[in-house]
């Protein structure tokens, strides 16, 4: 543990471990934004995936703090999983070949290969979740279903990150503004929203590079936030957990700072803590 | 890539007019837009607004041949009252939100108002002076939905809006970006381009002592939309046309520009042969 970390750490005090859900439909991305919590064991992490998939069995958990789990997160229905040609592609969604055409080789990765019945399970029943602050999803369209079985977890959770589409690649995928409405209903604000993926739109093709896009945005990942202009809506420890999240998980600095200016205001932290984390982060306040 | 000389996509085309570029924003002459290329090329007009006699002076002064510019305010068709800002980008005529912008650095400086002048509106279906609209381009201070619906008939020809979309209320009853493409859509349009997002760093931190420093907070940014070519029938000829020529010219949008050509030629709009003539002209040479 970094002389940092511990300075945050004893500076809010959060009394447990920050609770990671990432909802998937496949082994775990790589890379994940907790990964920074996870070495210095400030987080635990549940993962839920259908093990339906053949082509892409889950490594087992990496250390003792991830725990996963064989469920498919959603309203608590049964539900048809169609496993697609390219295995990203998997969803409870239906692909819409009309927009895929559009795309690149969009059609082909989309093409579904086999269908299973599974059953889903609501965020809000699932027993081995104890609390919720950071969620991390990417089920292909369906996270509108996982919001609305998990809104009591959802409404203590500080920090969601969540693909967001701006093409229907599936039938009635759910877009970018029912994501954001939704979020935005249960008190979250828009954070990050960075790079948007892009596609190139048929039937232009680089034989060079098959890769290679020109401006069509087709997805995005973006972090929602508890809506820090509303301060006096977030509990103190959901401040505590947003500070150490936006810290670690993001490099938001400047969120953990309005935190611990919320915290101090409230005497839940010492006066000083703003001041402290500001002169031991000085060597890594750079300006992107 | 090389970009084709312009009279090359024209001539494929044929078009039946120029393109007629709309531009409804604060200070045209702030930053270069997306149509000075083709606007230099000749191959569209400008018709843009300027409320305030200064300003409009200006752009008139250095105006081409293809440009007009309008003393009016873009809105609903109701008097409104235009506030003007320290920071001249911020002037809308919605009121600004200190209730947000005091969470940010560098906002309640830009959002200090130090004037405020009262303008009629005038809704873009019943300006005189504009004849069609193709492309639209808005920069209004979260008073975009006004402008929209105010511009319905002709905004169900047009084929590209560019507009400036806001992820937090800087101003009071703002419509934010998921309303704004709830509305876009229910046009016809689908997202195209996504700008890069401005920034801002979150008070009260700040980096070196400058408030002008960002990190990862995400305010606004710049979006293009574009006729949903995935229903190419919801397209006539000159829509698809306009779209491939605006999508070339303005954006590089090259793969666009040659999904239109290819739907026109299928129903014969375009003479064969007129997608491989493009194909051909964008390879490098």
């Amino acid at each position: 543990m970094t002389a940092d970390a511990e300075l945050l750490v004893q500076l809010v005090n959060p009394g447990r471990l920050t609770a990671v859900v990432d909802i998937g439909l496949g082994p775990v991305r790589p890379d994940p934004p907790y990964r920074r919590m996870l070495d210095r064991r400030l987080c635990s992490v549940i993962a839920l995936a259908p093990p339906t998939d053949p082509r892409t069995p889950h490594p087992p958990p990496a250390t003792d703090l991830e725990t996963h789990l064989p469920y498919m997160a959603g309203d608590g229905t049964p539900a048809v999983l169609r496993l697609c040609e390219a295995p990203g592609m998997n969803s409870l969604l239906a692909p819409d070949p009309q927009v895929l055409e559009c795309f690149g080789q969009y059609a082909a990765w989309g093409q579904v290969v086999a269908e299973q019945p599974v059953a889903t399970r609501r965020l809000d029943d699932i027993a081995e979740i104890g609390a919720l602050d950071l969620l991390r999803i990417d089920t292909q369209g369906t996270e509108l279903s996982v919001f609305g079985g998990g809104a009591s977890r959802l409404a203590s959770a500080t920090v969601v990150q969540t693909k967001v589409c701006f093409m229907p690649l599936y039938k009635d995928q759910p877009l970018f503004a029912d994501i954001d409405e939704a979020l935005r209903a249960q008190g979250f604000t828009l954070h990050i929203f960075d790079e948007v993926q892009r596609a190139l739109i048929r039937p232009m093709a680089f034989h060079d590079n098959p890769y290679k896009t020109i401006n069509q945005g087709v997805f995005c990942d973006v972090v929602y936030v508890r809506d820090f202009t509303r301060i006096g809506d977030i509990s103190t420890d959901q401040l505590r957990q947003l500070a150490l999240i936006a810290h670690y998980c993001f490099r938001s600095y400047d969120l953990t700072g309005k935190c611990l200016e919320g915290l101090m205001a409230r005497n839940e932290v010492s006066p000083d803590a703003l001041g402290r984390y500001v002169e031991g982060m000085a060597s890594r306040m750079i300006a992107r | 890539m090389n970009t084709p000389i312009s009279e090359t996509m024209v001539d494929l085309l044929k078009p039946a007019a120029r393109s007629a570029i709309i531009d409804v924003g604060a200070n045209p002459l702030a930053e270069i837009p997306t149509y000075k290329d083709m606007l230099g090329r000749g191959l569209c007009t400008v018709v843009g607004f300027e409320p305030q006699a200064q300003g409009l002076a200006k752009l008139n002064a250095q105006k081409g041949p293809h440009e007009t510019y309008l003393p009016y305010a873009v809105g609903d068709g109701q008097p409104g009252k235009l506030n003007l800002c320290h920071g001249v980008g911020m002037s809308s005529l919605l009121e600004p939100n200190p209730e947000v912008c005091n969470c940010l650095n560098v906002y309640p400086l830009y959002a200090k108002i130090i004037g405020e002048m009262w303008v009629e509106t005038r809704r873009l279906d019943d300006i005189a002076e504009i004849s069609k609209i193709d492309f639209l381009k808005i920069d209004v201070q979260g008073a975009e939905i006004a402008v929209f619906r105010g511009g319905r008939t002709r905004l169900s020809s047009a084929v590209v809006v560019q507009t400036e979309v806001c992820f937090m209320q800087l101003y009071k009853r703002q419509a934010l970006f998921g309303e704004i493409d709830r509305e876009m859509r229910s046009f016809g349009f689908v997202p195209h381009i996504f700008f890069p997002t401005e920034r801002v760093m979150i008070s009260p931190l700040q980096i070196n002592g400058n408030p002008r420093a960002k990190m990862n907070h995400a305010v606004f940014r710049d979006v293009v939309y574009v006729r949903d070519f995935t229903r190419p029938d919801s397209m006539n000829t000159e829509q698809l046309k306009q779209l491939a020529l605006l999508a070339h010219y303005c954006f590089g949008s090259y793969d666009l520009a040659l999904r239109c050509i290819g739907y026109l030629e299928r129903r014969g709009d375009v003479s064969a042969g007129t997608m491989m003539a493009y194909a051909d002209g964008l390879r490098p040479r």
